[in-house]
């Protein structure tokens, strides 16, 4: 019947659906998706005949010698001879490291990398935005109106899916970078701006009259200072881009929330492992802001209190 | 310490290794012509104090002397170096013209998240590139001339006002300017902190560096001057010795200004 289109859907036994796909993969079926229940195959046994021992025997060792997998990758090309499905919290344990590694090896340094390269951007657009030549201001004016004005999930696509089309093809990991990169350099360059002109002209001023020159002024003078102003702000973007990087499992990077996914999606126990995704998010946010606070302390020690 | 007072300097001309001119400053800001061609020397070793109404461009004029505020027009000599503003100045010029004089701010300026130290040794160590002990030794003597070597690891917030000042002075001193402006050093100061930095600023005139002092102070300016220069919508009015111009002004609107100043009410 779905192979003469008279039906858009049926709902059938998977053991059935997966034999029939096996033999015939041509047929334009596909599994759209399953329900939670499961039946059970059962073996009957008449009562005292002294079958069932002998019965469960056979199927431990047929379970345990691989033929039952063997039968199911045969003739289902999948292999339903495990056993029952876990418990949401079997599978919270189970997955607790996975998701914590990926968490240690791609979620954090994405952040990190990502920031780092976001705040040196940041920096030139901000001094750039700060100068007296117009074309420089104006081109940083423009980076910053685009990277503010358009959807960080946008940016993300336009790395990864519409760059290959004109011959730039990037990686998952270091298009998340770049997209990353470039969209903190926007929002930070902002706050760096601001910083930077929060602190008073006279300070300029005390550095050229003792010699200093604009870089070695900014440097030594006034950045110092600029970062005091700047750290809650930017605290607040490397907070947000923690969250961000969730996005990244859009294009394929199998980072903290798409690792949670795929052990989501077939087990259905999406409350139990979003849950702990989202509980490793908040962790690395809470660090972070442990850290911030001990920064700012660290920063105002040169301030009246 | 150089061993004469300041009057012998004036007295021995061969004594005098440099001066600094200024011909025909002009300075604007807008249509606001602040300068309108002044002119005048400050011999080495002496003080000159800079009074006049407010508005009348002498701070403009302190702050062309170390080219803070860039005149449009005339030319500054300062020791060794000359620059002509009526030309556009190549940047390393201006500082090494800027690198003569030291400059003392109304509001201290001092560099908040440096030590009362590293304030000092901050231009010498990091500018000039000398040896950090030497530095530091030399710095620590100027915080006992302003009375302060106690006070060296403290952060300028921990400070009073005056005390702020006369590190911002030894700050100047540091880098071993032929010039120390002073631009109304002790304006901002509450009244009875005033003394204590008009004391370490006539101490350096005793010592023989050479002074430009912008100052509302007249007794101040009497008493420590060599040479008064009294400004008044944008030209110098009257210059001359203390005695002279504030003592015995030639000028009506000299004698309005230092009138209204020491007799307020």
């Amino acid at each position: 019947m779905l192979n003469d289109g008279r039906v858009d859907v049926v709902v059938n036994d998977n053991i059935t659906v997966l034999a029939y796909l096996a033999q015939h993969p041509e047929a334009p079926i596909k599994v759209a998706a399953k329900t939670g229940g499961t039946s059970d195959q059962s073996f009957a046994a008449r009562k005292g005949s002294g079958l069932l021992p002998e019965l469960n025997k056979a199927l431990a060792e047929l379970k345990a010698d691989g033929t039952l997998t063997k039968i199911s990758d045969k003739y289902l090309d999948v292999d339903l001879s495990k056993g029952p499905p876990k418990t949401a919290w079997e599978l919270i344990l189970d997955n607790l490291w996975p998701l914590a590694k990926a968490a240690i090896t791609v979620t954090i340094p994405l952040t990190i990398i990502s920031f780092i390269i976001g705040l040196v951007i940041a920096l030139v657009v901000a001094l750039g935005r700060l100068s007296t030549n117009v074309f420089l201001s104006s081109a940083s004016r423009f980076y910053i109106s685009l990277i503010r004005g358009t959807p960080l999930l946008v940016q993300l696509f336009i790395v990864f899916f519409a760059l290959p089309q004109i011959g730039v093809k990037i990686d998952p990991f270091p298009a998340a970078v770049i997209a990353f990169s470039l969209n903190v350099g926007g929002y930070a360059a902002e706050i760096i701006r601001s910083a930077i002109q929060s602190i008073p002209k006279g300070q300029w001023e005390a550095a050229e009259t003792i010699g200093f020159n604009y870089v070695g002024a900014l440097r030594r003078i006034i950045l110092p200072q600029a970062t005091r102003v700047a750290v809650p702000p930017l605290s607040n973007t490397l907070i947000s881009l923690v969250k961000d990087t969730s996005l990244a499992s859009t294009i394929l990077v199998t980072e903290l929330f798409r690792t949670a996914q795929n052990v989501a999606a077939p087990t259905f126990e999406f409350f139990a492992l979003y849950g702990t995704a989202a509980l490793y998010y908040w962790v690395i946010c809470l660090v972070l802001s442990f850290g911030q606070n001990r920064f700012e302390r660290r920063l105002e020690r040169f301030v009246a209190r | 310490m150089t061993e004469n007072g300041t009057e012998d300097t004036d007295a021995d001309p061969t004594e005098v290794e440099y001066r600094v001119t200024a011909e025909g400053v002009e300075k604007a800001f807008g249509d606001n012509k602040v300068l309108k061609g002044v002119s005048f020397t400050v011999e080495q070793g002496t003080a000159t104090a800079i009074i006049g109404p407010s508005g009348s461009g002498k701070t403009t004029l302190l702050r062309a002397l170390n080219a803070l505020d860039r005149p449009d027009a005339g030319v500054i000599r300062v020791d060794d170096v000359e620059l002509d503003f009526s030309k556009p100045v190549p940047k390393p010029e201006v500082r090494e013209f800027q690198s003569r004089s030291g400059f003392v701010f109304q509001s201290h300026n001092l560099f908040p998240h440096k030590t009362v130290l590293q304030n000092i040794t901050e231009g010498p160590v990091i500018v000039q590139k000398r040896p950090k002990d030497e530095v530091h030794a030399e710095a620590l003597e100027l915080l006992d001339q302003v009375g302060l070597v106690e006070k060296k690891d403290q952060y300028p917030y921990q400070l009073s006002g005056g005390q702020q000042q006369r590190v911002g002075i030894a700050r100047a001193l540091a880098l071993k300017p032929k010039l120390v402006l002073f631009d109304e050093p002790t304006s901002a100061l509450d009244p009875e902190l005033v003394g204590e930095v008009l004391s370490v600023i006539k101490d350096l005139a005793v010592e023989g560096w050479t002074l430009v002092i912008v100052t509302h102070e007249i007794q101040f300016a009497k008493q420590v001057s060599n040479q008064v220069l009294f400004t008044d919508q944008g030209i110098i009015l009257e210059q001359g010795t203390p005695d002279e111009v504030i003592g015995d002004p030639k000028e009506e609107r000299t004698r309005q200004f230092l009138n209204r100043i020491l007799n307020p009410l």
